[in-house]
């Protein structure tokens, strides 16, 4: 199938993407090309294949529920982008 | 001294032996990065201070100088995936082959340059330009680990660690001569790398031969509690598949994969590393894996579905890039613009289209049946033979911007690796030829689940013929 730019529009504005109107342009047809050629996979018959999300053996990995202590908050609190005190700074979210 | 054409346990028995001090050692690599790495830009970032062994141990590779892809979390270094939107991210913590590597007496150097979050085949898609392939500077080194595998075919370092998604170790390690190994999904912790494709994603050590790469692989595998997909299968002690007959081995060639479309010089070079193991008393067979005219569509549905999700982390608000705005969402939607390079864009959003209402069903859940019948032709496979050998790219290294603006041809140049991917199965490239240009080509074993021996064994007894890994580019002697 073809994307044209409301759908890239739309995409992006799922993934959270500013897109310019070159952009738009250019990923539509990028994104057509690429999709065409990933449409190969329906020339395979796959009503009587499993769905199946993994190829590894399904088994479901426990451990214990055990608090662990990480040593190098403070390394963490240095990258935030914009801080106050030890609290991450976010534009304002509540009218 | 001509250290950098050793292999790293080569190094590491004249510093047990004290035949060089271990500061010599390390003065000396860091001395030929900085000579050289201004022509090749492999390496992002080398130390001032390298990460040394904290205490003796009787690790073969212990005091050997290692490159880290710039995708794998060392505490208080700056990693970035090379890409605008980590700049300035500090880690806070060790990746677990970190903590492996510098328990066995590594020493860390530095990082090595990417295709940005690992998104590539060439190098080129890296926020700090490209790197160049050592045996031809107008040459990519292929990606996106090419950094690694042009510092190790450069001899700035004598081996390092990458990862591998969908080809990542070892179509760099097949353009730039060096050996590049992917184990079993599973077989080493991926805690502390940056996910990329989730189901995919393995760490690899490149190397100049295979007997480093197999001790890589043995200081970094095993059962690591905080990956809870690393395998609780004993890792074996891989250096003892160094000897052993191959007679009587059964290795399948696939027709799928000696087709058109693999370059004739690429071909011929193969068949001739065929013949060698032939003569060790191989028993080849062509066989057909089916569906692998599928993979390369199949690889890029779920590759991208996985990244888009694993990349919506990044979004200006906890560490690296932010672009100030006044509105949460436009902040977002601005730093992922100015922070994304052009392919991570696409592949977000080709992987935001798969997951989407209304589109999933017929992209992602049908890929994942793909996927199923890809890893069924490997079961096949394996029930009757021990390997299968193939070239690991269908080319030799192409020219940097050559495949640029065709991101299709780009994706086709990991054909012959992405299948390993999909289902699991570890394979390695080992060097075994070069073009009349004088480009390397790789061969690439495969073995099924957990079988990593299988594959030491034979790229092992197909070097102790063959002196292609000790081949060296002519500009970095």
């Amino acid at each position: 199938m073809s994307i044209d730019k409301t759908t890239v529009s739309y995409i992006a504005r799922l993934a959270r993407i500013n897109l310019e109107e070159d952009e738009l342009d250019y990923y539509s047809g990028q994104l057509s090309k690429i999709l065409n050629y990933i449409e190969k996979i329906n020339e395979l018959d796959l009503k009587e294949i499993p769905l199946s999300f993994s190829v590894y053996p399904d088994v479901n990995i426990y451990q214990d529920d055990e608090v662990l202590n990480f040593e190098n908050t403070q390394a963490i609190i240095d990258i935030f982008p914009q801080k106050s005190d030890n609290f991450i700074k976010i534009p304002k979210v509540i009218e | 001294m001509s250290l950098h054409k050793l292999s790293g346990w080569q190094i590491s028995e004249k510093l047990k032996k004290k035949e060089i001090g271990l500061g010599e050692v390390v003065s000396f690599f860091q001395e030929r990065v900085q000579r050289l790495n201004p022509k090749i830009k492999a390496v992002i970032s080398l130390f001032d201070e390298p990460l040394g062994p904290e205490k003796d141990s009787d690790s073969k590779l212990w005091g050997v100088p290692v490159l880290i892809k710039d995708n794998i979390c060392i505490k208080n270094k700056e990693i970035t995936c090379a890409s605008k939107i980590l700049k300035g991210f500090i880690s806070p913590y060790n990746a677990t082959v970190i903590e492996r590597l510098r328990k066995a007496g590594l020493v860390i150097l530095g990082t090595a340059n990417m295709d940005e979050f690992a998104f590539g085949s060439s190098c080129e898609n890296s926020c700090y330009g490209p790197t160049l392939n050592p045996w031809n500077e107008s040459c990519v080194p292929g990606g996106s680990s090419g950094g690694c595998a042009a510092a190790v075919a450069a001899g700035l370092v004598p081996c390092a660690l990458g990862s591998d998604t969908g080809g990542s170790i070892r179509q760099p390690a097949s353009f730039c001569g060096a050996v590049g190994f992917k184990p079993t999904y599973g077989r080493v912790s991926r805690f502390g790398l940056v996910a990329f494709g989730s189901s995919l994603d393995q760490i690899g050590p490149i190397s100049r031969d295979i007997v480093d790469s197999a001790y890589l692989l043995n200081i970094v595998s095993g059962k690591d509690s905080r990956d809870s997909t690393s395998a609780s299968i004993a890792v074996p002690d891989f250096s003892k598949s160094f000897d052993g007959s191959l007679k009587g081995l059964k290795v399948g060639l696939p027709k799928e994969y000696f087709v058109s479309g693999l370059d004739g010089q690429v071909k011929k070079t193969v068949e001739l590393a065929i013949s060698v193991l032939k003569s060790k008393g191989i028993e080849f067979s062509e066989i057909s894996l089916p569906h692998t005219e599928y993979a390369v569509p199949t690889y890029y549905i779920l590759a991208s579905s996985e990244a888009s999700s694993n990349l919506s982390r990044f979004e200006g608000i906890r560490y690296g890039k932010r672009i100030h705005q006044n509105n949460l969402i436009e902040l977002y939607k601005r730093t992922r613009q100015e922070g994304f390079g052009q392919e991570a864009k696409r592949r977000i959003m080709l992987g935001t289209f798969s997951l989407s209402s209304g589109y999933y069903e017929a992209y992602y859940l049908k890929a994942l049946k793909v996927r199923w019948l890809i890893k069924k032709d490997f079961d096949q496979a394996f029930k009757a033979y021990d390997a299968i050998i193939t070239p690991t790219s269908p080319t030799a290294a192409f020219k940097i911007g050559e495949k640029a603006d065709n991101p299709l041809s780009m994706y086709l140049s990991d054909i012959y690796t992405i299948s390993c991917n999909l289902s699991g199965v570890p394979s390695v490239s080992i060097p075994c030829g070069f073009t009349q240009e004088g480009l390397p080509v790789g061969l690439q074993l495969i073995s099924k689940h957990f079988n990593e021996e299988m594959l030491i064994r034979l790229a092992h007894a197909y070097q102790e013929s063959t002196d292609w890994h000790k081949q060296f580019p002519v500009n970095y002697e």
